[in-house]
């Protein structure tokens, strides 16, 4: 029985009186698990998964991460976990254009490793998402689904615990929707973490649980 | 992080925003090339002013005039009586025109008076003997037109001590003339004969030095006086004689101009050239400020049009859990190398310029041995604005990392 890596405990965050994109959410994560968050536009699935991501701070509640409470760090130390424990993938991947596939991929690599080394690492990953080919191609020259699995594969880069994505398939295709949900899937079968806001009907198919954002809540 | 990575995510960088790169370069070659020129002339002023008050004889120097009231002998006497007065001598005797012959050729040189106070120092040879009036000194390296070849020779003074040089002196009559046409006196003058003169070379020195051309040689005051007393002074009283009154001092020449106002003396200065330094420097300095405000503001501009661009890739960085630091040491290092590569281009074209400057003091005044270059001062204060701008950049987007957030960059794509 997989354990729980990522405690949240009565979690807020308000942006006004009006717009409470979190709250009071209570809610655990288990590794080897992958987690669909489904939910109306406007609901706070974004914002609930930055505030996973540590891209955003909470402004009341508690994040604990394997037992320690990441709401009380800054600076340096968020920095560390967002290196070596969270891959995150924000809405429409976010690869930097002027670089090629195998550039973006390398660029959290090179945070541990040489050039040489990350780049081989880099390679390797960007053959497990099936886009070795079109490593030296530029983003723009890449589908919309390459473009995705890039973005995947960097957000795998330094072996994360846990792999955030927020709406990893936007515009794709049934075919290259498939494809992500399976590469989440083969992920979380390493024993990792894998959660994704999603609006297709495919990542029901593939998640271990879903669960439904509705005003600041998680409807379980 | 080495240098390898921050250029590997740098590079591209500045290859893709080639406009705004080539913008800064321009930017910092402009700017480096100010700083080089300004600083190197302001220190040429500085080190004019300062060697001028040592060595210039004109910058305590004035022209004292006769007229009805006082004439040559009262001026000479209300200036000689103060200790701080080096000298006080008709203009004629101050500096005279001379020919020089030698076996190779026919030279014009001037010869100026000079007495203990004010003789040159000697770099080779000996010192002036003041009473005998026949020593001479040259200049180490003398550049004289021959009136035989109408060519130019450069003549080793050094190799002339100890031996001795003919000189010639027209002389003149310095009455003035009535002119039966206009029937009217018109002052002029006749020449009267020539004297000739062996003059003992005794000791060479440094011209450049001593402000004066190389065509300038010294020999006493008493020798001077005799020399000029071969021609005849006017007596029509309707031109004055000019007396040139040299302090001691650059501070003490203030004094002679108070001691004329107070005896309603007509006088005038040799030059205006140190008031008109000190002002060069003062303004030397306020466009030096002037440039690192006008530096600091425009790149201030630019620096935010670029940070604007380059959002997007340092929030990458921040998701990809970069630290603060290494991403404000990829900034840095951006600017590094484009204000490295400016300061490289900006020192070639800093020399031409500064030549140029050079051409126009020589072609205007005799500058003392002195030239406009890159000073080292120029290339400190270049440095300042070089690690001034790099600690900037750090500390503002240290400040500003991490405060625009993933979620309005996934805003801003849904809008598009």
């Amino acid at each position: 029985m997989s354990k729980d890596f990522l405690i949240l405990k009565n979690v807020y965050k308000r942006y006004s009186d009006d717009i409470i994109p979190i709250n009071n959410i209570s809610i655990s994560f288990k590794m080897s698990k992958f987690y669909v968050i489904k939910g109306a536009s406007g609901a706070g699935k974004s914002t609930f998964l930055h505030v996973l991501g540590l891209l955003e701070k909470v402004d009341e509640g508690e994040i604990i991460w394997c037992e320690n409470d990441i709401t009380k760090l800054n600076g340096d130390k968020v920095s560390e976990y967002r290196k070596k424990k969270i891959g995150f993938m924000p809405q429409s991947g976010l690869l930097i254009p002027e670089f090629t596939a195998l550039e973006n991929v390398m660029i959290p690599i090179l945070l541990n490793k040489d050039i040489k080394e990350a780049e081989k690492s880099a390679c390797d990953l960007l053959e497990k998402v099936g886009v070795y080919d079109r490593r030296n191609h530029f983003i723009k020259q890449l589908s919309g689904g390459e473009q995705q699995r890039v973005a995947i594969a960097r957000a795998m880069a330094n072996n994360p615990e846990c792999i955030i994505a927020d709406e990893p398939t936007g515009n794709l295709d049934e075919e290259n929707e498939r494809k992500i949900f399976e590469l989440f899937k083969q992920y979380t079968l390493s024993g990792k973490c894998a959660i994704c806001v999603s609006h297709s009907d495919k990542a029901e198919e593939y998640a271990d649980e879903v669960l439904r954002y509705k005003k600041g809540e998680i409807i379980l | 992080m080495s240098f390898d990575k921050v250029w590997f995510i740098i590079k591209r960088n500045i290859l893709k925003n080639k406009f705004n790169s080539i913008l800064n370069i321009i930017l910092y070659v402009i700017i480096f090339n100010m700083l080089l020129v300004s600083v190197g002339v302001l220190g040429f002023f500085e080190n004019y002013s300062e060697a001028s008050q040592r060595y210039n004889r004109n910058f305590r120097t004035m022209m004292v005039y006769e007229n009805d009231e006082s004439d040559e002998k009262d001026i000479v006497s209300l200036f000689s009586g103060y200790e701080y007065v080096e000298m006080v001598i008709n203009q004629n005797e101050y500096c005279m025109h001379m020919s020089f012959v030698d076996d190779k050729g026919n030279y014009d040189i001037d010869l100026k008076a000079c007495n203990e106070k004010n003789v040159p120092e000697v770099i080779y040879g000996r010192q002036i003997n003041f009473d005998n009036n026949d020593e001479i000194l040259l200049p180490e390296k003398m550049l004289l037109y021959n009136n035989y070849t109408e060519e130019y020779d450069i003549i080793e003074a050094k190799n002339l001590i100890g031996t001795s040089i003919k000189c010639s002196k027209e002389n003149f009559d310095y009455n003035t003339i009535y002119d039966e046409v206009e029937n009217k006196i018109v002052s002029g003058r006749k020449d009267i004969g020539q004297t000739i003169i062996d003059f003992e070379v005794v000791g060479v020195y440094d011209s450049a030095l001593y402000f004066e051309e190389s065509y300038v040689g010294y020999i006493s005051e008493k020798m001077s006086k005799i020399l000029h007393a071969s021609d005849i002074k006017d007596k029509s009283g309707y031109t004055y004689e000019t007396i040139w009154v040299l302090s001691d001092t650059v501070e003490n020449y203030n004094k002679l101009k108070q001691i004329a106002e107070e005896n309603s003396l007509d006088y005038m200065v040799v030059t205006d050239i140190y008031e008109r330094v000190k002002l060069f420097c003062i303004v030397g300095y306020i466009i030096i400020v002037g440039i690192f405000i006008f530096h600091f503001i425009v790149s201030g501009v630019l620096f935010k049009i670029e940070t604007k661009k380059d959002r997007f890739i340092h929030n990458v960085l921040n998701i990809c859990g970069y630290r603060k630091k290494e991403i404000c040491k990829i900034v840095s290092a951006k600017y590094f190398i484009l204000q490295f590569l400016s300061f490289w281009i900006s020192i070639p074209i800093s020399i031409v310029l500064l030549n140029k400057i050079n051409f126009i003091f020589y072609s205007s005044e005799h500058m003392g041995g002195l030239v406009v270059g890159i000073t080292p001062l120029a290339i400190f204060v270049c440095l300042i604005l070089f690690i001034g701008k790099i600690i900037w950049v750090y500390y503002k987007y240290y400040v500003m990392t991490g405060k625009y957030t993933i979620s309005k960059i996934s805003d801003k794509k849904r809008k598009k």
